[in-house]
């Protein structure tokens, strides 16, 4: 059975997570089982496309209270929740997560551009896989709150849809 | 001597980290014109006396890579252009110093000391006397 490539390449993505937020915020991730955040759990929400080689929806999941502790961290002052620097921070955080993952699969062959971040505010976090796609996530703990990482594949042309 | 810094990138909270890191490497003494993305920076760089140029690639409306080739049809001076940015494959980074002619190339992220490390050689080859036109000629003139 052929192994998907998210499945064969996901360790570039836990390892592009654990070197950006240890580099930008001095943390240190440690991996914790948690398929779902709570109902009404308040979340932002970042996603980046990768295209090229692999067609991943990359994303990070971060509890409110988790986002406004990372996000002071990595820009150094406290942000206010709804200004419009904390969806700027977030994003600007997952940029640099999935430009790592990017120079994490050049060297492995898989060739991708990444596209400009989409960051969203939702309430609880479910991955609902659809046909045709494939999926992984993971949820970490930090000294900050907890967070999730994960990415979706779509086996034909294009985004998941 | 004061250096007219251009910061340019799409997010504003980045602008701040890399005005903040250049004032706490103490390579100069800066003063800096922000601007959200290449068109916006293209206008700035038309409309004020810049020094030096720090960019980001990814941004919408103009790229990073458009606009240094846009400076470099119009300066009258080469002005040094630093490319700070999450890009780090080898194919970008050719494209960025060989392409578009961008002077350095810093990978996001970085700190202060990532700044003193990587932009102490640019500073030290452009002040060097008659080695270069413009304003870094102009401070190594001043400063023998």
């Amino acid at each position: 059975m052929i192994e998907s490539a998210v499945l064969q390449h996901w360790e570039c993505v836990t390892a592009s997570a654990n070197e950006v937020f240890s580099s930008t915020c001095g943390v240190e991730l440690e991996e914790i089982q948690a398929e779902a955040s709570s109902e009404n759990e308040s979340l932002f929400l970042a996603v980046i496309a990768l295209v090229g080689d692999v067609e991943w929806s990359l994303f990070l999941g971060l509890p409110t209270e988790t986002a406004v502790a990372i996000a002071a961290k990595f820009a150094g002052f406290e942000i206010p929740i709804d200004s419009p620097d904390m969806g700027d921070a977030i994003g600007e955080l997952s940029n640099i997560f999935g430009g790592r993952v990017k120079a994490l699969l050049d060297p492995k062959g898989v060739k991708v551009e990444i596209s400009l971040p989409t960051v969203m505010r939702a309430e609880g976090l479910h991955m609902l896989t659809q046909r045709e796609t494939e999926s992984c996530k993971t949820c970490y703990q930090t000294p900050l709150g907890k967070m999730w990482i994960g990415v979706a594949s779509g086996k034909h042309a294009g985004l998941m849809t | 001597m004061e250096i007219q810094a251009l910061v340019v990138d799409d997010s504003g909270i980045m602008r701040k980290l890399v005005i903040r890191s250049l004032l706490e490497s103490k390579l100069a003494q800066f003063m800096f014109t922000e601007a959200k993305d290449g068109a916006d920076a293209l206008e700035a760089f038309k409309s004020n006396p810049i020094d030096m140029i720090f960019v980001d690639w990814n941004m919408p409306n103009m790229n990073g890579i458009d606009f240094v080739k846009e400076v470099r049809k119009i300066e009258k001076d080469h002005v040094p252009v630093v490319m700070i940015t999450t890009e780090s494959t080898m194919g970008k980074i050719d494209e960025a110093l060989n392409t578009a002619g961008i002077d350095c190339f810093i990978v996001k992220p970085f700190t202060a000391e990532t700044l003193q490390v990587k932009l102490g050689p640019l500073f030290d080859k452009l002040t060097e006397p008659k080695k270069s036109g413009g304003f870094f000629s102009k401070l190594a003139a001043n400063m023998s």
